[in-house]
């Protein structure tokens, strides 16, 4: 695959020469006569590799932009191929055949779309359904897998009824439409937003073929997927539908492969380009790369094709029949880590004999202090994948600080253990906390691991940047993962300064198969960066200034080093697996505050750049409080606050355009209950919501009792949400503090 | 235009009643605004010089059925001269709470500033100082109870000398600046031998008494600073009582304006 790249080299229309290989490789591979039936995949995996011609595109640049299927005008000696699009099934009109007698020539002002419109007046399926069948049938057509962006020259393989039928009407609508508003997005920031579409639409896709496949296999009609899960039999097979369904996966699983394959060579070659073009190539690349991504893609259609014939089919039992089989090595494995645990609740205890709680002031004086954790989560439905419904989980998290007699040096430990009952991937040892710290007249010096926590408002967190989110703790992000850091403040009459320096990276906790809320498919445990030299020893960096006026708060930050939210893609080595991108991240944040009476006034915001694509995200709001609401005693906090991204649907987190309205309860009783309930609706997408509920009561001195709620209603694909939208959940949880 | 003038009449209405209703809670003879402002320029200035001071405090939560609840924290202080004072208080028990820290800017003349730091998340919020009515941890004390004690805070006026303890005191009535305090007035009790507060009552915005606090187990600490070691506070209307057990109390520790600067409340232990 490699020893094609040095035929990438950009065009003065940005179109690299090797789409010639492309039209190459239709031309000669593609025999489309008189709708005789055409390619099967076997035959594209050989032709592909046929030497290339040398067909010049003269004005493909136009494919880019515009609206819709646009072909454009070719120049290929004199006669200009089109692209044609022809029946799969061939000249016999059979029942799964779409009425196409003769391959339909594609030109402007005619376009796909209105084929599509035109072919399915009759049909028990719409004119998206076939689009996008269309297009799962020749990947290759395309452009990063857009509808709208139609290649020039090609040959299109008209899909089975029966294909089409397997498309959702629904998402296939959602899909189009997607495909169109990224179409529509002009610049730099179609890079970014191309990714991050695609490979969320690819997970889709190969999530849809994992699931269809399934249903296809047990019930044709039939939705229940976690009983085919359960049921450890080997899955009956109906041979007709078995091939219908090889085709269909390996047509869909394809651009998985490919695509990968795509960013992976598209770096490969970033990085030559970025060589020969010196030190600042690498914010060029926006142009080069689209160009790039659409030129590597022919190479990497070898991979794809050749891929099909292994057959997907037995692929799909075969992912499957893990999943079955990996809770009971969950449970297995789980053993290890209570067992760990334990014995380092020995060693506390052992611990807290020797050491005295020292209260004196005069002396240095220590603390250990302990907390145990016992949570049982129930979710409403089994996952997405049949996965269980209950999650117990065991936390154990100890602290043990050292302050010097003059107060000015502390040292402190915090270490933290988890294990799940549910999800061996889950277990975690992790060191919390573990720095010395030494405080003199208005600087601050740090070393170690620690948490850091920057912002100020409630419903998302967008300029803390520090720390890694433990997103596998909470789905609302608020536990974080130690982080390496050294670190010096200095604070003075002008406000404070905070720098940091980050020397080492950690990449974010998953669940596994088994685990809940998740991608819809697991995500590989190893970490990706642009640079494949790049391990977790990173020069990270981060300076903050933060300055109190009277009732107004100010910071500004920036962020230099690996993005802390990594880029969900298809896996380039396994394509029923994702793996974690962590790109490059400059962040620019912005933290305002101003406090007026009982309202609290709130704005963060951050500018981002990665893979070159800079784009802004804010959420602002009020907070207000209510002392003794209502001549209740309880004091009552409103919050309302809107989450705006400029990434719209590619934004990698569900806050693109969102209100939260949240409702803090105090009740002021001996117990100190809490209450805490927050509404996420989705401004745009009226059926994009998440409930969140949160109460807490002390049941003793040393015991509080927790509870936790979460809703999350999402009726589409494209949206995160949509992800973990089977996953509602009710925790009870109890902490034992010693 | 009607209306209007129905307003016009009920004005003078409320004002003579709002009359007969202070003269009949004071019961005072003659209200004497120069004293009552004598006296509590008098408690303050007994009361500076102090610098910086810090002490451990167990707060026993008392229900009406006579259940007790334990609280263990430890305050630090900071006097700053012609200015609000500053407060830190760390909270040590009950443990699913320990490590949070409150701190308070008091201000003379405009909302105090305070902050909370929430060690479980390591953040450090900014609270709205409008809840200063609101209990102190489920406690009967107010955040305004118990922050430092300034001039520009109340309206004051002498009623009377009354001898309780064994003591000569003045009985100064204290009238709210701030529209967000919970009170519309409180009876200090100051002896008048050292000027240190012995009681105090305090009304509700009903005007109706709401609690008492009882100060009591005064020391002398630096050969000048009285400090109540043993504070009750009793509310009449819910029958719930909380007592401040001071301990520890230690002047001159070396604190200064940074260990109470919002950034240091990540240090604090």
């Amino acid at each position: 695959m490699n020893n094609n790249k040095t035929n990438v080299r950009p065009t003065s229309s940005g179109i690299p020469s090797i789409w010639s290989r492309r039209c190459g490789f239709s031309a000669l591979g593609v025999l489309c006569i008189n709708g005789l039936p055409l390619v099967t995949a076997n035959s594209v995996a050989q032709t592909i590799q046929q030497p290339t011609s040398t067909l010049q595109v003269e004005q493909a640049a136009s494919n880019r932009r515009g609206a819709r299927v646009e072909m454009s005008t070719l120049a290929w000696h004199a006669q200009p191929p089109l692209t044609t699009l022809a029946n799969a099934e061939g000249r016999a009109a059979s029942a799964s055949a779409l009425p196409l007698r003769a391959p339909v020539n594609i030109t402007p002002p005619y376009t796909l779309w209105r084929l599509c419109t035109e072919l399915t007046q009759h049909q028990p399926f719409d004119r998206y359904q076939l689009l996008v069948a269309i297009e799962a049938r020749n990947p290759r057509a395309f452009v990063q897998h857009n509808v709208h962006k139609i290649l020039p020259a090609q040959q299109l393989v008209l899909p089975s009824a029966q294909q089409v039928l397997m498309v959702d009407a629904q998402l296939a609508k959602q899909r189009v439409e997607a495909d169109e508003a990224l179409h529509r997005q002009r610049g730099d920031a179609a890079t970014w937003l191309g990714i991050q579409l695609q490979s969320r639409q690819q997970v889709l896709l190969a999530w849809q073929t994992l699931t269809r496949a399934e249903t296809a296999q047990t019930s044709p009609e039939g939705q229940d997927i976690s009983a085919q899960i359960n049921s450890n039999a080997a899955p009956l097979v109906v041979p007709s539908m078995e091939k219908t369904m090889a085709t269909a996966s390996a047509e869909v699983s394809e651009p998985d492969i490919a695509s990968s394959a795509v960013t992976t060579n598209a770096t490969a070659s970033r990085e030559d380009s970025t060589r020969s073009a010196g030190n600042d190539g690498e914010d060029k690349i926006s142009e080069v790369e689209i160009s790039e991504v659409g030129s590597v893609h022919v190479e990497s259609g070898e991979v794809g094709s050749v891929h099909v014939e292994s057959g997907e089919a037995t692929g799909v039992t075969e992912t499957l029949s893990k999943a079955v089989a990996s809770p009971s090595t969950a449970t297995t494995t789980g053993h290890a880590a209570p067992d760990s645990a334990a014995s380092a609740l020995e060693a506390s205890s052992l611990a807290s004999s020797v050491i005295e709680d020292a209260q004196s002031l005069d002396v240095s004086s220590h603390r250990f202090e302990q907390q145990l954790g016992a949570v049982w989560r129930q979710y409403s439905q089994p996952g997405r994948v049949g996965q269980a419904q209950q999650q117990p989980r065991l936390t154990w998290q100890a602290e043990l600080s050292w302050q010097s007699a003059d107060d000015a040096q502390q040292l402190v430990i915090v270490p933290y253990l988890r294990w799940d009952g549910l999800d061996s991937a889950q277990h975690l040892a992790d060191l919390r906390q573990a720095y010395w710290s030494w405080a003199g007249a208005g600087i601050e010096l740090k070393a170690g691991v620690d948490k850091v926590f920057w912002g100020v408002t409630e419903s998302q967190h967008l300029v803390d940047i520090i720390n890694q989110t433990d997103m596998v703790a909470r789905p609302d992000g608020e536990e974080k993962l130690g982080q390496p850091l050294l670190q010096m403040n200095y604070s003075g009459r002008l406000g404070t300064l905070q720098a940091y320096l980050l020397p080492y990276f950690r990449p974010r906790e998953f669940a596994a198969a088994v685990g809940r809320i998740r991608a819809p498919l697991p995500i590989s445990e190893t970490p990706r960066y642009p640079d494949p030299q790049q391990n977790r020893f990173v020069r990270d960096y981060a300076l903050r200034y933060y300055q109190q006026f009277d009732s107004l708060d100010i910071a500004i930050s920036w962020f230099d080093g690996t993005a802390r939210e990594p880029l969900l893609r298809p896996d380039a080595h396994n394509s029923r697996q994702l793996e974690a991108f962590y790109p490059q991240l400059q962040q620019l944040g912005l933290e305002l505050q101003w406090l007026q009476g009982s309202w609290l006034w709130k704005l963060e915001a951050v500018e981002r750049r990665q893979l070159a694509s800079p784009y802004q995200a804010w959420v602002g709001g009020v907070e207000y409080s209510h002392v003794d609401a209502f001549s209740t005693g309880y004091d009552l906090g409103w919050l309302l606050e809107y989450q705006y991204d400029s990434r719209q649907l590619a934004a990698t987190t569900p806050a693109s355009r969102d209100l939260f309205a949240g409702l803090r309860l105090a009740f002021n009783d001996t117990e100190g209950s809490e209450l805490l309930v927050g509404l996420l609706q989705d401004v745009e997408f009226s059926q994009e919501q998440s409930l969140y509920l949160e109460g807490s009561t002390r049941l003793n001195d040393n015991m509080r009792l927790r509870v936790e709620a979460w809703l999350w209603r999402s009726h589409d694909m494209q949206q995160p949400l949509w992800w973990v939208a089977q996953d509602d959940y009710l925790q009870l949880g109890l902490d034992w503090y010693f | 235009m009607k209306h209007r003038s129905f307003v016009r009449l009920r004005r003078p209405a409320v004002l003579l009643w709002l009359l007969l209703i202070t003269v009949s809670f004071g019961r005072s003879v003659q209200a004497d605004p120069v004293r009552g402002q004598a006296i509590a320029a008098e408690r303050i200035a007994r009361d500076t010089g102090w610098g910086d001071s810090e002490a451990t405090t167990k707060m026993v939560l008392r229900n009406s059925q006579g259940k007790e609840s334990i609280r263990l924290l430890r305050t630090l202080a900071l006097e700053v001269p012609n200015g609000g004072d500053k407060g830190l208080t760390i909270f040590d028990e009950p443990k699913d709470v320990r490590g949070t820290a409150f701190l308070n800017h008091t201000h003379i003349g405009k909302p105090d500033d305070q902050w909370l730091y929430l060690p479980a998340v390591k953040r450090v919020k900014r609270i709205a100082s409008a809840n200063k009515s609101g209990p102190f941890m489920a406690s009967e004390f107010a955040y305004e109870d118990l922050t430092s004690f300034e001039l520009d805070k109340f309206q004051f006026s002498f009623v009377r000398e009354e001898r309780i303890e064994g003591q000569n005191c003045a009985v100064v009535e204290q009238i709210p600046t701030d529209k967000a305090s919970g009170y519309s007035k409180m009876l200090v009790w100051v002896d008048l031998t050292h000027y240190r507060v012995l009681k105090t009552e305090y009304f509700d915005k009903k005007q109706s008494l709401l609690k008492t606090l009882l100060l009591k187990d005064y020391q002398l600490y630096q050969g000048k600073f009285w400090r109540s070691r043993h504070m009750v506070m009793q509310n009449h209307q819910t029958g719930k009582s909380t007592t401040l057990l001071t301990s520890d109390i230690r002047f001159a520790v070396g604190k200064t304006a940074a260990d109470f600067d919002s950034n240091a409340l990540q240090r604090v232990r």
